[in-house]
């Protein structure tokens, strides 16, 4: 009997030290782990200084400097004067003439100029009211999103797609928090299924369409899902707030208040059911407890 | 007496056994996997993703879980149509799990029996936890299946339903999921397994009704376990090597360009230098000046005498070599140094940047945006301040402090400069092993030496009614402790200690309500200490990690939540016993001046931290959005800014009231009856001790 309850005490003994081993891997495995902060990768594309050792493995590692920014040499639009203040003014992506870029990348360049940001810099150049924006809220150029001295040629579609991620991202974060919250992206991103799709997938790489009207989706759709049509376009992928600025899309925001109108009810029907029942558990326990010791 | 029903009944058939086996395993699996799913982002699912062989993997053993889990579903309602119309059986009435009136008055004399009033009542064959089991399980099986197939078969169903009720479906299977697992992984293993009555395993759902049985399960699970984990290993790809690419060509003016353009490794001499060369290009000459006329030019005699004369500029200002030529992080100390949490400068300089202190330039100013105590650029007279010195600032001089603790400061500052915490404040903050104000030593030697005479006398006793040396009585007590702590006895300890002191049996035998409001007040200060302590550690060893600096932030949101529900846990404890003491005053509660003193303390000190943590969010302006996870503090905080607007004044007197309490309560715990906080387990560990010695 005695060896019998010792057993027992010993197996207690074990659980807490179980329980506590299962506290230290929960810690150990939670999201942001215990690591210095990285040097951030945009940064250094800014920068006036090339890293050398990066652009050598990038796609454009055998061309030589002038190759794309021509001689530099005295002339207007060469390089800028050492200390005068306009040198210091605009941004790379401001100054460097990107139209070059079609030299070698014509199919790109093509698709840019059908896209809508490439409408939106027409606007911008034309229209005196979006002379002064601001550098986060002008139209992208090439090297908005590419980074033409570090991008590696031949990437994976995965890494491909996740760098598209948080490239898109950049600007679109609504987009990217909803995309990544969905199906598409939780399998694209996450965990790296590359049959699943990434924004280009549905968007279009440089042409990058908006598909808020179903029938425009449909055909992004029909890429994937053979048998989609019209009522299947009608999914609504990035479940965003509606944002003022924009024109109001009606049927959209119909749509989008039926998910979140379900959401809440849902969680507050949880949230009720779980505490009233945690809560009779736990009191039961402890009468149970209190009248089994008094028994003892 | 609950829940106990007569043995040997058949309570469940050989079918039903089966079908909760079967739903056993497949709920197990398909909750796995869709949450793995569902926090993909998180290490732990993709660790189980990786078992599973990857996206593709885990979507397959989710679609096998589900349909071996709706299956039964399915074999149950066939089973249903089957008794029924062919063995003519009963579907409602008493025996069955059909809901009934007397559910509901069960529900109610139950939960009066369980707050102490009134007995148990006697339940049919099912009771109404059961029924609610059963039904929300058919009932949550079926959303799960319904809305599964919707988001399996997506084109199918948009036949009938426009595109967006695949979100909804979405929106319904994660929340229905969530109910699922958090009301069967919980609440039916606790109540129809793990309650005392019928701890550890009810097995009347696996053998029919009682007596003990072995299964091979354990063996067919780590077979199953080892299968999948080979085939995860097997499934994995192998990652893609980037080849070098070719090689630069340093032909005609490339290598001019790079004279100036090429990136130095900075972490060279020669790096170091070079980069300081070509910012000094501009940086050294006179004319380097801002358009407010404010000068730029910095010098090798000034800044490479410095302490950080050799290394580069662009290794603390970062992002500052491109065009427009601004930085937007500033020079960032971080990159080389550790934050320092309590032991040099309190938490709330976790919203200082490091110049605001170390910089010998003693103007500042708080930035919104950013959230940031930073250096200004403009001096008191709102003149435009060069800030080329490179100099640093003696950080043990007091006029650093007075930078921003002085009367009418702009920065959200207390204008007095108070001691940092001190040892005695880990029980409830994040403290370093430091000695903040003498005040406190004075307490924590009045506090050994309390401990000290108590040892003492404990020691004055004989042993086998012989007097001996105290020399001798350490060493037969040293023996004793070595003697139980290494044999099996130290099991028996560890249980004692596990559920005596931590889980408060003892208590519990005497009262519920007692042991309730015992426990908010010992779980309260348990959590509080053990976050401190949990913090003081992993602030040790990883100073620069996310994790310790969000415990050390008041202001992170699940800090403030934690730091809040331990607090108010205490509170509501001593308002629990106040109000049992003061005015219920039942018969066997003596009501002793000592209880009372230690109560009224505890409750005044806590009071006195909710009112510091509210004029705290007050004085440094935390934004609502941020300072609502402190959830009693912003309560507090607006009641005090309804009654002064300025609390910079206030702010220390409070601080020293609350201080100045604990300190009384420290020096006092030898004394009073807050002793018990230390001798109750040391009693209780000590008498057990003797019982084994016995044995």
């Amino acid at each position: 009997m005695e060896a019998r309850r010792l057993m027992g005490e010993v197996k207690g003994g074990r659980a807490l030290l179980l329980a506590v081993a299962f506290f230290f891997f929960c810690f150990t495995m939670t999201g942001d782990g215990l690591v210095r902060a990285e040097d951030s990768y945009s940064g250094a594309e800014a920068s006036w200084l090339v890293n050398m050792k990066l652009f050598s493995r990038s796609a454009h590692g055998a061309l030589s400097c002038e190759a794309c920014h021509g001689l530099m040499d005295d002339k207007p639009g060469g390089h800028p004067i050492l200390g005068s203040k306009m040198s210091l003014r605009k941004g790379p992506t401001e100054r460097y003439d990107y139209s070059r870029c079609k030299i070698c990348h014509k199919e790109s360049y093509a698709q840019y100029i059908k896209g809508i940001h490439a409408e939106a810099l027409k606007k911008e150049k034309t229209d005196p009211k979006l002379l002064n924006l601001s550098v986060e809220k002008r139209a992208p150029t090439c090297g908005h999103c590419h980074s033409s001295h570090y991008d590696e040629g031949g990437v994976s579609r995965l890494d491909a797609g996740r760098r598209m991620t948080e490239v898109c991202g950049g600007c679109h974060q609504d987009q990217m928090v909803t995309y990544l919250n969905g199906f598409h992206g939780k399998t694209a991103v996450n965990l790296g299924d590359t049959s699943s799709a990434y924004c280009s997938d549905c968007h279009g790489a440089h042409a990058c369409v908006s598909l808020k009207p179903p029938e425009a989706a449909l055909p992004a759709c029909l890429r994937c899902h053979p048998k989609a049509d019209l009522s299947f376009a009608k999914f609504v992928n990035h479940p965003t707030a509606p944002d003022g600025k924009e024109k109001v899309d009606k049927e959209k925001a119909i749509r989008v208040a039926v998910i979140r109108i379900v959401t809440v009810v849902m969680s507050v029907i949880v949230l009720l059911v779980v505490v009233f029942f945690y809560g009779h558990s736990f009191l039961w326990i402890l009468r149970e407890l209190h009248e089994k010791l008094r028994r003892h | 007496m609950t829940g106990q029903r007569q043995e040997g009944i058949v309570r469940f058939s050989v079918l039903n056994r089966l079908l909760h086996l079967f739903v056993m395993v497949g709920f197990a699996g398909v909750a796995i996997t869709g949450f793995s799913l569902k926090f993909s982002d998180h290490n732990w699912a993709q660790l189980v993703v990786w078992i599973c062989g990857g996206a593709g993997g885990i979507r397959s053993f989710h679609r096998v879980f589900a349909v071996l889990t709706y299956g039964c579903v399915v074999v149950h309602l066939l089973w249903l149509v089957y008794f029924k119309a062919v063995l003519k059986g009963k579907i409602t009435g008493a025996d069955s799990l059909f809901p009934r009136l007397k559910d509901f008055r069960d529900l109610v004399s139950h939960l009066t029996y369980m707050f102490g009033r009134g007995r148990s009542p006697l339940f049919g064959r099912f009771s109404y936890w059961e029924k609610f089991d059963y039904w929300a399980i058919l009932i949550g099986m079926n959303t799960m299946g319904i809305t599964g197939l919707v988001l399996w078969f997506p084109e199918f169903f948009t036949g009938f339903f426009p595109g967006y009720f695949v979100n909804v479906a979405q929106v319904l299977h994660l929340y229905e999921a969530i109910m699922a697992v958090a009301l069967k992984f919980v609440v039916h293993i606790v109540t129809t397994h793990l309650r005392p009555e019928v701890f550890p395993l009810d097995k009347s759902i696996f053998n029919g009704r009682g007596g003990a049985e072995r299964g091979r399960t354990a063996n067919v699970g780590l077979m199953l376990l080892a299968a999948t984990l080979l085939w995860g290993v097997g499934v994995r790809e192998a990652k893609a090597v980037v080849a070098p690419l070719m090689p630069m060509t340093e032909e005609g003016r490339t290598r001019v360009c790079l004279e100036c353009h090429r990136l130095p490794n900075v972490s060279t001499n020669e790096g170091a230098k070079s980069s300081q060369a070509f910012c000094l290009e501009c940086h050294g000459k006179d004319a380097c000046v801002r358009e407010d006329g404010t000068p730029l030019k910095v010098t090798l005699d000034s800044f490479g005498k410095g302490r950080h004369g050799h290394e580069a500029c662009i290794k603390c200002h970062r992002d500052v070599s491109r065009s427009p030529h601004q930085s937007r992080s500033g020079a960032l100390c971080s990159m080389c140094h550790n934050p320092h949490g309590e032991g040099v400068a309190g938490d709330p300089h976790l919203r200082l940047q490091c110049q605001a202190c170390h910089r010998k330039s003693p103007f500042i100013e708080y930035d919104i945006k950013r959230d940031l105590v930073v250096l200004s650029h403009k001096d008191d007279k709102d003149m435009p301040l060069s800030l080329v010195d490179h100099g640093l600032a003696d950080s043990k001089d007091r006029d650093i402090c007075n930078r921003c603790h002085k009367p009418g400061n702009t920065v959200g500052a207390s204008s007095a400069i108070l001691p940092g915490k001190s040892l005695l404040c880990i029980v409830c903050h994040n403290a370093p092993i430091a000695v903040g104000h003498w005040v406190f030593g004075v307490a924590f030697l009045i506090c050994v030496a309390g401990f000290a005479g108590m040892v003492l006398l404990w020691f004055r006793g004989r042993i086998g009614g012989e007097e001996a040396s105290i020399h001798k009585k350490i060493s037969v007590t040293g023996e004793a402790i070595w003697q139980t702590v290494f044999s099996s006895g130290f099991f028996r300890l560890l249980s004692v200690f596990f559920f005596d002191v931590i889980m408060q049996r003892r208590l519990l035998k005497e009262s519920v309500r007692r042991w309730f409001s015992h426990a908010l007040i010992y779980y309260g200060f348990l959590g509080k200490f053990f976050l401190s302590i949990l913090s003081l550690v992993a602030f040790g060893l990883f100073p620069d990690s996310h994790t310790s600096i969000a415990l050390l932030d008041k202001n992170n949101w699940l800090t403030a939540i934690l730091n809040d529900l331990f607090g108010g846990l205490i509170l509501a404890g001593i308002v629990l016993s106040a109000v049992q003491r003061f005015l219920v005053r039942p018969a066997h509660v003596l009501s002793e001046e000592q209880d009372s003193i230690a109560l009224i303390l505890i409750g005044f000190i806590v009071a006195s931290g909710f009112i510091l943590e509210g004029a705290r969010i007050n004085l440094t302006g935390v934004p609502a959005d941020k300072a609502v996870y402190s959830f009693i503090g912003y309560i507090v905080s607006g009641f005090l800014s309804s009654i002064m607007k300025e609390w910079q004044g206030a702010y220390g007197y409070i601080w020293w009231a609350h201080g100045i309490m604990w300190v009384i309560f420290f020096a006092y715990l030898p004394f009073g009856k807050l002793k018990h906080i230390v001798t109750t387990p040391l009693t209780l560990l000590v008498r057990e001790g003797g019982r084994l010695e016995r044995i």
